[in-house]
């Protein structure tokens, strides 16, 4: 018996990420991929293509039904015009029209996107769109770009949020199983002996609201101590929350307030979320403690 | 095509650029000697755990390096483990730069993954037996300076309530300091 499959599950996925790279990067490269490659070989690498994503110190991970990054086909040309229509039909953010502040986004000093060793990242700039801003006035723009390997390349979407950095690299498929998380920033308050953490989801057309419920500690029966509800604003979803635990139980509501769809694997519980979202108001940033099933 | 089981250390260490899974089974066939080895010297499930994490990836990392006809893949790894353990004595932390470049998040520790692993306490002898296998410079290297390393070690590692509380939290600063956030 495995002592510890969480470690054996994330080496795999390692593993995984480490073959795809070695491929890419075994391929004949051009001149001018060859000069790429240089600047690629002699920078600090560190790819983190899954579904769960460490930056800052902190970390999310998506329980069930996620597939890793090496899952995902690798797409020839007529594939990416693909994927790049399904990003379109699935965030209205990127179907407006671009306008001045999206296109400030060249002015953010914004750092190379990561990238696995042998690949490359181009940004597909005329889809860069400004989402959002954060209370303390940081820009959030949503960034679609390619992920080029020789004879590889697939099509991804990224938050860049200033002061920040970097999210995680999300497929449709990522978004749309409420797989797009990231980035994530974990602060010490200045006042407090807790945790302050920013954290960011990208999601679909049609979901107006998420609610993240915070988990108490990692035993099991998994239980929250409270919730944090976002509005989402083109697309993007943003949380601050105190506290460290990662694990990501969330909750998608439409306009109407309808529950769309759980995230995470909640068979892992003893409650679900509410199947509207009366009783999770409150404001974006809000923890709001949630009653023990027990509680009268 | 010979299937994992058949496949000697060396050969799945080989594969493993090709082969993720193959590294899956590296892993399966050498967990239990390295958490033993581990919990032996720090008598933490929870740091036995970290320093195995770190210690895997510091091998899947470098995995085009191991040359068998150097050694055998377990002595390979006891090595790794020990430079791993020693860092982490030098550090006063967990060292985990080989897990983040390769963008591995911190290990989840559940109940019951504590559980199996003070388990594998009881066979805290047949580790020690393990390292006998070992070749006689890499046996003394492990044992050696580890132990003069162990009465300098000031590590205050976090209690396993603790642990479970901060989950991946404890990834990013030294898991120490997550004493001062709860």
């Amino acid at each position: 018996m495995v002592l510890i499959p969480d470690l054996e599950n994330k080496l795999i996925r390692a593993a995984e990420r480490e073959a795809f790279a070695a491929a890419a990067a075994a391929q004949p490269r051009s001149r001018v991929r060859r000069r790429a490659g240089k600047v690629v070989n002699t920078a600090a690498i560190c790819l983190v293509m899954g579904v769960t994503l460490v930056i800052g110190g902190g970390a999310l991970i998506l329980l069930g039904g996620h597939k890793a990054p090496g899952h995902h086909p690798a797409t020839g040309a007529s594939g990416i015009q693909a994927t790049r229509r399904q990003f379109l039909d699935i965030l209205a953010v990127l179907r407006r029209p671009q306008t001045q502040a999206d296109r400030a986004f060249a002015a953010t000093g914004w750092a190379q996107p990561p990238r696995a060793s042998g690949t490359r990242a181009v940004l597909d700039r005329p889809l860069i769109r400004l989402a959002t801003t954060t209370p303390s006035g940081a820009q959030v723009f949503v960034v679609p770009l390619k992920i080029a390997g020789n004879h590889r390349s697939r099509e991804a979407v990224a938050l860049w949020v200033q002061g920040i950095g970097w999210s995680d690299y999300s497929t449709p498929a990522d978004i749309i199983d409420g797989g797009a998380w990231g980035p994530f920033q974990a602060v010490p308050a200045a006042n407090e002996k807790r945790l302050s953490s920013w954290f960011f989801e990208i999601v679909p057309d049609g979901v107006s609201k998420v609610v993240f419920y915070n988990l108490s500690d990692l035993k099991r029966p998994l239980r929250f101590n409270a919730r944090i509800s976002a509005h989402v604003q083109n697309n993007v979803a943003q949380f601050k929350d105190t506290g460290g635990v990662r694990i990501v139980f969330a909750a998608w509501y439409s306009p109407t307030g309808r529950l769309i769809k759980r995230v995470g694997d909640w068979s892992l519980t003893r409650l679900n979320p509410p199947r509207t979202n009366q009783g999770t108001q409150g404001g974006p940033f809000s923890p709001v403690p949630l009653r023990s099933p027990t509680a009268k | 095509m010979s299937t994992s089981r058949s496949r000697t250390d060396a050969e799945l260490a080989a594969a493993t650029r090709s082969d993720p899974l193959a590294f899956g089974e590296l892993y399966r066939r050498n967990e239990r000697a390295i958490v033993g080895y581990f919990l032996h010297w720090s008598r933490s499930p929870e740091l036995a755990a970290d320093l195995t994490a770190e210690t895997f990836a510091a091998a899947l990392a470098s995995i085009d390096v191991y040359d068998p006809a150097r050694g055998d893949f377990r002595a390979w790894l006891f090595g790794i483990a020990h430079h791993v353990l020693a860092r982490s004595l030098e550090r006063g932390r967990v060292e985990d730069e080989a897990r983040r470049r390769l963008g591995i998040p911190a290990v989840v520790v559940d109940d019951e993954t504590l559980e199996r692993i003070d388990a594998t306490a009881s066979l805290d002898g047949a580790v020690l037996k393990l390292l006998d296998e070992l070749p006689p410079a890499t046996r003394d290297a492990v044992l050696g300076r580890v132990a003069k390393s162990v009465s300098t070690w000031n590590w205050r590692g976090p209690s396993s309530a603790r642990r479970a509380s901060c989950g991946n939290a404890c990834d990013g600063a030294s898991r120490d300091s997550v004493t001062a956030w709860r």
